[in-house]
């Protein structure tokens, strides 16, 4: 049986700041040591400069920070050297020496600007790359960026406010909100979106969330499946073949039971924020009705999902520790759906 | 085929070490494996 976080082990489902930090604070230290061991097995094998790479990993150890996209770039470079591909892994040890690490936290900015701007192509490709999905992410227009961000600091005051640990949470796993606009033209939208090989990241399409409370909500669902991806350092989430696809609660496409998982405890975490949000007293009414209905959609999408997971779900121990933990969340908080 | 480059030593990774490969325990990698993850209300539209 393998090892697994002691976070994960004694999970509860509430957010939490210093939990947070601890899973940040793990993502990097691995990040650090498998840099150092991928240094390690391509030296003598592989031209690069050695003193380079060996400084930034120092700095990763000293607990600097870098844009997501050198996760990114760990994972080409371990490919590469798994694959053998001495000039595909030189080329990304140097673009690796090139990386400058970045003191401004929890940046929000449009996709091509900020400190990772030049990442931005490469960003669009990653969260593109499923070629079953007609999906393209675009450099938002900039009057809707910018009435977008607003909202979205909006938000992210009112959840110091009335959600302090989830925000707290969210900052600590959080270094760039990066701002995208979709391709009207293709045949998939998106709210939003991560990736577990950008760690640090999320993606939040500007076009949609109208208003405080909504942005809200999508920081929460976006940020819970950064949540889950810290969460797989030692083991995935769930066993079940990637080519069985279910229904999804979330999704209009059929999805492997790990989206149908993230899906069903990333609803969860949204109706954790929309009840922080409603049990504040700082909405308005109209505030407060979008919360109320938005919630009762989360609940309603967490049973459905809960249902496929728990009648087609192969969980691992860090998969059950975590839905186990937001079921019973969502029953204490009164929701209904069939216990198995 | 390698070019320019005389492979002097094998590489050898213990996958172990590598974050994102040990919760596979294969050579693709956990990003790769579950995709990005694209929040979906807004869905495929009709």
């Amino acid at each position: 049986m393998s090892a697994i976080s002691p976070i994960v082990d004694a999970f509860d489902f509430a957010p939490d700041a210093e939990r947070g930090r601890a899973l940040d604070r793990g993502m990097r230290s691995e990040l650090a040591a498998s840099l150092r061991h991928l240094a390690a097995a391509g030296a003598g094998a592989v031209r690069f400069e050695v003193d380079a790479v060996a400084a930034v990993i120092e700095a990763l150890e000293r607990g600097e920070r870098y844009s997501p996209f050198l996760f990114a770039t760990y994972f080409d470079l371990a490919q590469a050297l798994l694959d053998e591909d001495v000039g595909h892994a030189e080329r990304l040890f140097a673009e690796l020496a090139a990386f400058r690490p970045i003191e401004r936290r929890f940046r929000i900015e449009p996709l091509g600007c900020g400190p990772s701007g030049a990442f931005a192509d490469r960003y669009a490709a990653m969260m593109c790359a499923d070629p079953s999905i007609d999906l393209n992410i675009l450099p938002p227009d900039r009057e809707t960026a910018e009435a977008f961000i607003e909202r979205l600091n909006s938000a992210v005051a009112l959840m110091e406010r009335a959600a302090p640990s989830a925000i707290g949470e969210i900052r600590e796993i959080i270094d760039e909100i990066v701002i995208v606009a979709g391709d009207k033209s293709r045949k998939t939208q998106f709210d939003g979106g991560s990736h577990y090989q950008l760690w640090g990241a999320l993606f939040l399409n500007c076009d949609y969330h109208p208003n405080v409370v909504a942005a809200a909500e999508v920081l929460a669902h976006e940020s819970g499946h950064a949540f889950l991806f810290g969460c797989c350092r030692d083991e995935m989430l769930v066993e079940n073949d990637d080519e069985e696809t279910f229904a999804s609660p979330l999704r209009a496409d059929p999805r492997p039971m790990d989206g149908i998982f993230h899906a069903t405890f990333v609803s969860a975490r949204m109706h954790w924020a929309m009840s922080a949000l409603l049990a504040s007293g700082f909405l308005d009414e109209a505030e407060a009705a979008f919360a109320e209905a938005a919630r009762a959609a989360d609940a309603a999408n967490f049973a459905a999902g809960l249902g496929v997971v728990e009648a087609k779900g192969k969980l691992t121990r860090t998969g059950a520790a975590l839905m186990g933990g937001a079921k019973r969340y969502m029953q204490g908080a009164g929701v209904r759906f069939e216990v198995a | 085929m390698i070019t320019g480059v005389v492979l002097m030593n094998p590489i050898k990774l213990d996958l172990t070490k590598l974050l994102g490969f040990r919760a596979l325990k294969t050579k693709d990698a956990l990003g790769a494996k579950q995709g990005a993850k694209l929040g979906g209300k807004a869905g495929t539209k009709p």
